[in-house]
């Protein structure tokens, strides 16, 4: 009888068992099965007497009987097994080819002694694909169906001889053999090759596991020959269609869709490499401005000082006049963007008016009695006291004027206008002074106040 | 056919390099494919024209994948190749429509087609009605006159 239940693993691991003639799959070791693998093992004690012995990978080692029938042992373990359950060797085995095997196995059953040709052809080769380091990955999985399936049908094989074998009477021998040892056999007859072609229909159902792994073999081969992800599936395939992986997976429209998946993927990564130097390089280019002096922000009403200190101012002068004289410098410095129309003019009116009744002198003193007056709390504000005293320390002012804003602004910045002493910007007594003189009086109140 | 470029046409937007070695493919091919004599037998006289409508739907094909499938041009250059004719927009249109997702050719679903006594094309007929209405479940059919299609509709 031949075996019913199988065993398999899941993708995650876990065994299950499948029976072959009701189609039945359970994860719990079914009765059956148990006794079919110990009937293999009693069977085991009444072994054939061994003939060849080829050396596979990692130990294991495949063992030709005189019976043709085909067992695996591995060092260390219990003692035959009936599956390979290595990957290398079962490698090896499907590259020296079945032909051989099953010719190996015929000539064993002849009665063919050590020094047969084909017994040393097979070594020759064995020891040839070891010393190939590269041997492509072959998919395992797929191979040991084979094994198995072939070990089915040349069990069913065994009991059509056996019949046979009373019915002539000649090969005893081996008819009794099969009786006892129907399970074991692997390529075990030539009557294999015959029925090998029944083969796909037992297949038909292989693993998902097998499944991924075809199609990551396969997938893997379009990074291997670098094709084109901007290109037809019909041109590239072309330039893959040589490599045994290839045929891993047997249907066209399935080889193109991986293809197309395959491209897809591209240029999702692509497109995530594109973003992240984009994203870095916008990140750079605000840490960079934040370093720079360029992007102090000035305060509110900043320019619009500037521009009134610039003016021409006579007694009768009105905001819409200072307007009209500096309209370049009220363009240029974009007061439209920040300010309305009515906060620009009440602005000026009211600095307008210092400007009118008060000297240079007269207004640098109101400046410095508002900066007396909220001593304690424009230096409860301060953050960055440091470069404060350092800045205020130096006497000079630079030349350009440029330099002398820029130097405004940080000062500013120090004193932290923008956050806790905000109240200062909204003070019109804080824009009574042109930048320069602003700059000397601030300097100079810092320079008293912090040392 | 792509149109003829002038001094007049725009210059391509950027990625076209990088599809134009697979365009110029199909160009070579639809060279290969215009040198063919026609047959002198009736029958087979439009069969000839069959690998063209073949390979134009191919490529309009190609440069609908790059766009919607792939993601792989820009809105730009799908554009640009429409209107530069590498690809046929009208057909394309119809592949975003329910049931047209494989549509052969524009051909092939002209009710008023004399060929088709009115009908659509017999391409467009699933294939498991096809033998469904057969006597003996085989079915003769292979290829339709119109541009040669052995079957599109979207269930195949």
């Amino acid at each position: 009888m031949a075996r019913i239940w199988r065993e398999y693993k899941a993708p995650d691991g876990s065994k299950y068992y499948y029976n072959v003639k009701s189609q039945q799959s359970t994860r719990e070791k079914p009765a059956d099965f148990e006794d079919h693998a110990t009937g293999a093992r009693k069977s085991r004690k009444t072994e054939p007497q061994a003939i060849y012995h080829v050396t596979l990978a990692n130990n294991w080692s495949m063992v030709v009987c005189e019976n043709g029938s085909r067992f695996f042992d591995c060092k260390g373990t219990l003692g035959p097994q009936q599956e390979l359950d290595d990957d290398e060797s079962a490698e090896i085995l499907s590259q020296i080819g079945k032909e051989k095997l099953a010719l190996l196995a015929e000539t064993a059953q002849n009665g063919g002694g050590k020094d047969s040709e084909i017994y040393k052809e097979i070594l020759k080769a064995v020891d040839r694909i070891n010393a190939q380091s590269t041997a492509k990955e072959i998919d395992v999985a797929a191979e040991n169906e084979n094994e198995e399936t072939d070990a089915e049908e040349s069990g069913s094989d065994s009991d059509v001889s056996k019949v046979s074998g009373e019915e002539s009477g000649s090969d005893s021998e081996v008819s009794r053999v099969s009786e006892e040892d129907n399970l074991v056999s692997g390529y075990a007859s030539s009557e294999d090759e015959e029925s090998e072609e029944h083969e796909p229909d037992v297949i038909l159902a292989p693993p998902d596991e097998a499944n991924s792994q075809n199609q990551q073999a396969f997938i893997s081969l379009f990074e291997q020959y670098s094709l084109d992800p901007y290109s037809t599936w019909n041109m590239q395939s072309k330039k893959i269609q040589d490599d045994a992986l290839f045929y891993k997976i047997s249907s066209d429209a399935t080889r193109q869709g991986l293809f197309d998946k395959w491209c897809t993927q591209q240029f999702h990564d692509n497109n995530d490499i594109e973003k992240d130097l984009n994203e870095s390089d916008v990140e750079s280019v605000e840490t960079e401005s934040e370093q720079g002096s360029d992007d102090l922000e000035p305060t509110k009403y900043h320019y619009l000082s500037h521009i009134v200190s610039k003016a021409n101012i006579l007694p009768t002068t009105l905001a819409k006049d200072v307007r009209v004289e500096q309209k370049a410098l009220f363009r240029q410095f974009k007061i439209k963007d920040t300010l309305d129309k009515k906060t620009q003019e009440e602005f000026i009116s009211k600095l307008l008016f210092y400007y009118k009744k008060l000297t240079p002198e007269e207004r640098s003193n109101v400046f410095d009695k508002l900066l007396n007056s909220k001593l304690k709390v424009i230096k409860n504000g301060l953050r960055n006291t440091g470069k404060l005293k350092e800045l205020a320390s130096q006497p000079d002012l630079p030349k350009e004027s440029y330099a002398i804003e820029s130097q405004l602004l940080e000062l500013e910045d120090c004193m932290d206008f923008h956050g806790s002493n905000k109240f200062l910007q909204e003070d019109i007594q804080y824009y009574v002074l042109g930048i320069k003189p602003k700059t000397i009086a601030l300097k100079q109140f810092l320079h008293r106040n912090l040392a | 056919m792509p149109r003829i470029k002038t001094k007049r046409t725009k210059t391509a937007p950027d990625g076209f390099e990088k599809i134009k070695p697979t365009l110029v493919d199909f160009e070579l091919r639809l060279k290969e494919v215009q040198d063919d004599r026609a047959s002198k037998i009736g029958a087979k006289s439009q069969q000839g024209s069959w690998d063209v409508f073949q390979i134009s739907h191919e490529r309009s094909r190609y440069v609908y994948d790059l766009f919607y499938k792939r993601k792989a041009i820009s809105k730009e250059l799908y554009d640009w190749l429409l209107r530069e004719k590498y690809a046929d927009k009208m057909l394309i249109a119809k592949w975003k429509k329910r049931g047209y997702e494989k549509l052969c050719c524009l051909k092939c679903i002209q009710s008023n087609e004399s060929t088709a006594q009115g009908n659509t094309c017999i391409c467009r007929v699933p294939r498991s009605t096809l033998e469904k209405n057969s006597k003996d479940g085989v079915v003769t059919f292979t290829r339709c006159v119109h541009c040669g299609c052995s079957g599109c509709a979207s269930s195949d």
